[in-house]
């Protein structure tokens, strides 16, 4: 019989390998810095209860990066937020980006390239980040939102013209091909 | 896209969040461990609790659904009997008066008629077995009733054994007379 539960060891691993994947994943989605925290030690400690039943790591990886989107989604609608200043609302304060979030290394117009990316609807980031930085095809995307491949087609479309629109409201240059 | 790609790149989790998160995920490691060893007892009292729930559960819905049923039985039958007080009344409906009456015409009819016929017989002597619509029985046997009365008083038998009264003996006479 399979044991459930995997040893310390294991779990260093994993925790190393998706480190980064679930952190940005969760600054992409959330309102804030302390947010994304938050978000990111709920997915590891939920993933120490399900590491045993994950047969691989592409679906260990799968299974993290929709965690890591539900997470987010329940705290953006949890009452306790609606109360707390977001994100974007700080951004359109006037405050510096580099005080909004510390863990974003500026490097000149890929910062810029961020924040664009950032004002696109939630559905829109999670598809732009799956396909351009995790390479996802969109047969691993549909499985890893459960959501079907036409649904993840159309959105991408829309995220591409709807991120070409903004880029050129901004003066940004079509560059990285769309 | 190969900004956007840089920019995530520069993204990294913090160290210390990561070290933290670290302990805490062996901590619930280790205390799912100690839970993992506990499990079969938990189980099996959470199944006895199980069987308890589904047996009280069973137990409810059997008192429910009698319950129910002597309810639906109690309405049905209080319904019927209502409704039978409602609709039956004996002897006082107009069609039930209707047919009574006509009932007594029709048998004081009868009555009248065999009164007349038998009246006819006596006076005209007529011969009864011609008279249709009468009942048999009722048939008045004029030749059979002078026999038995003259055979009563040549024996000196029946109510004839006594002295007779004028009437009789006049009757008697007069029977005499129409036989011979």
């Amino acid at each position: 019989m399979e044991s459930r539960y995997v040893d310390n060891q294991r779990l260093d691993e994993l925790i190393t390998t998706y480190s980064d994947m679930v952190y940005r994943i969760a600054m992409m989605r959330c309102q804030s810095r302390e947010d994304a925290e938050d978000v990111y030690q709920e997915v590891f400690i939920k993933l120490v209860r399900y590491a045993g039943q994950l047969e691989s790591d592409e679906h260990i990886k799968a299974w993290l990066i929709r965690v890591t989107i539900n997470q987010c989604n329940s705290l953006n609608t949890s009452s306790w937020k609606k109360k707390t200043s977001s994100f974007d609302d700080m951004l359109e304060n006037g405050q510096e980006p580099s005080e909004v979030d510390e863990g974003i290394e500026r490097a000149g117009e890929g910062d810029e390239m961020l924040q664009v990316v950032r004002q696109l609807k939630p559905e829109y980031r999670d598809v732009i980040y799956l396909f351009y930085y995790e390479d996802y095809s969109i047969r691993q995307i549909s499985d890893a939102l459960h959501e079907t491949e036409a649904n993840v087609r159309v959105r991408l479309t829309r995220a591409r013209k709807k991120l070409k629109s903004m880029m050129e409201e901004k003066g940004m240059g079509p560059h990285g091909g769309f | 896209m190969e900004d956007f790609k840089k920019t995530m790149d520069t993204i990294h989790a913090p160290n210390d969040l990561l070290k933290r998160t670290m302990e805490k995920m062996h901590e619930e490691n280790e205390r799912l461990q100690k839970e993992g060893e506990m499990a079969p007892v938990i189980e099996v009292a959470s199944r006895n609790d199980n069987r308890k729930k589904i047996s009280t559960r069973f137990t409810q819905w059997r008192v429910q659904i009698v319950a129910a049923a002597a309810a639906l039985v109690l309405i049905v039958g209080g319904a019927t009997i209502y409704r039978n007080q409602q609709t039956s009344v004996p002897w006082t409906t107009p069609s039930d008066m209707d047919a009574m009456a006509s009932d007594n015409d029709s048998s004081f009819e009868l009555e009248k008629t065999m009164k007349g016929k038998m009246m006819d017989m006596y006076h005209n002597g007529a011969k009864t077995k011609d008279i249709k619509g009468v009942p048999v029985l009722l048939v008045y046997d004029e030749e059979k009733d002078i026999r038995y009365a003259y055979w009563e008083t040549e024996t000196g038998s029946g109510w004839c054994e006594s002295d007779p009264g004028e009437t009789e003996k006049d009757f008697m006479t007069m029977v005499k007379n129409g036989i011979h």
